[in-house]
């Protein structure tokens, strides 16, 4: 009977230093206590992907660790905060195995037979197609916010919705059609049924990407080639299939606009 | 006497022409985490 008041006792006091680390910014925030599950509209572009990707020990809750890996990477008499490890690993010379771990990530999750270049002409779907790396899941999720304030030109064709003038290499018509055709791969795989709704029966189709308008379409293509930009991912990385956390910029006020709209909801 | 009344009933329809895009599509935005990632497609030059 004690060993279940004891075990229950954990279990809420852990529910509850959970909660009270969720509300801390990640820079405050103990490792271990970042879930990229939840809408956590806690700021800091690179602060947020090196969350993802690190943990504390198994058997030693000080240490640090890389998700996959047994082998600590610091190991402090307390336990640091991800402000701390990550400041930790980009100025600590003793860790610069460490550091050079997080130089060469890759950028493809999942099986990728070959890049795709142009919009192939018998596309067979397949079960899965590559996905980003867990840790650029803020990426991901800035691709989807783009892509869903663009599908209010569906209602409204004087929508503004502008596209990226600047700081991009410009983007052909052929690479617009093909990023589209790519999008519209993704969003034709995965259907949910409409907010408040349940049930697969309910399924919603998949909003029709090619129906927007051409000045719309290619809007999107040239904000998904500046996101990635963003996150300091080019043609060199993409064609190599690494990133680098040290070409992320640390960008301390960035929130996750996705994470920013649904937490105010 | 009079005879029992019936509310009528009505049933909701949704009418594709009026009805704003989320509810009428799937919104990107509310996919899997996963799905989110492949929506990136990295295997497409950014």
């Amino acid at each position: 009977m004690a060993g279940v008041w004891f075990g229950s006792t954990a279990y809420a006091q852990e529910a509850s230093a959970r909660e009270a680390q969720a509300q801390l910014p990640l820079d405050q925030r103990e490792v271990g206590w970042f879930d990229p599950t939840r809408v956590d509209p806690s700021p800091g572009r690179r602060l947020r992907s090196f969350a993802t990707m690190v943990r504390p020990l198994e058997g030693n809750i000080n240490a640090i660790t890389k998700q996959g890996s047994r082998e600590a990477y610091i190991s402090p008499r307390r336990r640091l905060t991800y402000g701390e490890a990550l400041h930790a690993i980009e100025a600590c010379s003793r860790l610069r195995d460490a550091k050079e771990e997080f130089s060469a990530i890759p950028l493809r999750v999942g099986e990728c037979r070959e890049l795709v270049r142009a919009v192939p002409e018998a596309y067979q779907r397949t079960p899965r197609d590559p996905d980003l790396h867990p840790a650029l899941q803020d990426l991901g999720d800035e691709i989807n916010e783009d892509i869903r304030e663009a599908l209010f030109a569906l209602d409204d064709p004087d929508h503004y919705y502008p596209g990226v003038d600047d700081g991009i290499e410009p983007v052909t018509d052929d690479h617009v059609k093909l990023v589209i055709w790519a999008m519209q791969r993704e969003l034709d795989r995965e259907l949910r049924p409409a907010e408040g709704q349940a049930g697969m029966l309910t399924s919603l189709p998949a909003a029709p990407l090619m129906e927007l308008p051409w000045h719309i379409q290619r809007a999107l293509a040239e904000r998904r080639r500046l996101r990635f930009k963003q996150w300091g991912i080019g043609r060199q990385q993409w064609e190599q299939g690494t990133w680098s956390l040290w070409e992320v910029p640390c960008d301390a006020d960035y929130v996750s606009r996705r994470a920013a709209r649904l937490n105010a909801a | 006497m009079p005879a029992p009344t019936t509310t009528p009933t009505t049933t909701p329809v949704t009418n594709p022409s009026i009805e704003p895009w989320p509810h009428r599509y799937t919104d990107p935005a509310r996919i899997c985490p996963q799905q989110r990632r492949e929506g990136a497609s990295p295997d497409v030059e950014p």
